[in-house]
């Protein structure tokens, strides 16, 4: 089940993080659940939100993960929540991933797919072997513009 | 007996290691004869829901770790099972929960292991054999195979052993 669980949500003792270089925004968001945790973390000056995911990404949980993913990719100018424009990047950081299969990376795929066709690049930190090699089997990698690590992907 | 509503059709067809959707080919899957009993078999059943299939995934790493696989082999029998058991849990025409099972077996030969995903489908039931999930097992196992009979499908993945196990 998905469950909001702010800031205080826990999953595996991981505690909520703010990527190095980004100056935050003051909207964290975090969910929690079984197997399966985000953390989006929005930078108030360059226009970019990261998104920490961690656990397993499978056909448990990608059908949960998407409406928070698309609902950040549709932040447009006069959204109350987040930015007054639409995202420069969206940087998904699976460093902490450790599991993905075709519903995960189906998931990945389609919000790639709607961050550009906004003008939002979209990139992917999978530093782990057990992800990479979904991608690599799939052939995603270049779609997903996968980076070995988040200061990669900040750069 | 097969499954009358498909016939011969319902024998299944099988996928090879490579990275496309082979078209439908007729392989059955030979039964096993008295000469090739496994030399180990783990069986468990997991409800048909998408939150239970870790359990499968689980079973697979242990026998993996068990059966002195490497790394890697470990790690893509874990994600084979993990689709075998989507092919069924996502197919659209596969009936919600309930009483229904996947039971998945893993039965360890001297040169490979082979994992059947066994549930009761519909009439008329087959996997997604164009989907990303068909794909990917295809280049994640040596044999892939499906079979329909009595209504019941079968997913049977063969992954061969590199070398020879340590015992």
């Amino acid at each position: 089940m998905t469950g909001r669980a702010g800031a205080a949500g826990g999953f595996r003792g991981t505690p909520t993080r703010v990527p190095p270089g980004l100056r935050q925004a003051g909207s964290v968001t975090r969910w929690a659940m079984h197997r399966f945790d985000v953390t989006t973390t929005l930078s108030s000056d360059r226009h970019l939100a990261v998104l920490a995911i961690a656990g397993d990404l499978d056909l448990g949980t990608a059908d949960a993960f998407w409406p928070d993913l698309e609902r950040l990719l549709n932040t447009h100018a006069g959204d109350a929540v987040y930015l007054e424009d639409p995202l420069d990047a969206v940087v998904l950081d699976a460093t902490s991933l450790e599991f993905i299969d075709s519903s995960g990376l189906r998931v990945l795929l389609r919000g790639a797919r709607l961050a550009r066709g906004d003008g939002t690049d979209f990139r992917l930190v999978a530093p782990h072997p057990a992800v990479r090699r979904v991608l690599e089997l799939a052939g995603a990698v270049r779609a997903l513009d996968v980076r070995p690590s988040l200061p990669e992907a900040l750069a | 007996m097969r499954d009358e509503t498909t016939g011969d059709e319902g024998a299944g067809f099988t996928g090879l290691g490579g990275a496309s959707a082979e078209p439908p080919a007729e392989k059955p899957v030979e039964p096993e004869s008295a000469e090739l009993l496994p030399e180990s078999e783990v069986f468990i059943e997991i409800p048909a829901d998408r939150l239970f299939v870790v359990l499968a995934r689980s079973a697979a790493v242990h026998l993996g770790a068990v059966l002195h696989l490497g790394i890697t082999d470990v790690t893509d029998l874990r994600l084979a099972v993990d689709e075998a058991c989507a092919l069924f849990l996502l197919h659209p025409a596969f009936p919600d929960g309930g009483a229904i099972g996947l039971a998945c077996r893993f039965a360890a030969y001297r040169e490979e292991l082979r994992v059947t995903v066994r549930a009761p489908v519909p009439p008329g039931f087959a996997p997604d054999t164009e989907g990303i999930g068909w794909i990917m097992l295809g280049a994640l196992v040596d044999d892939l195979a499906w079979t329909r009979q009595d209504g019941f499908g079968t997913v049977t993945l063969t992954k061969r052993f590199r070398q020879p196990r340590a015992t």
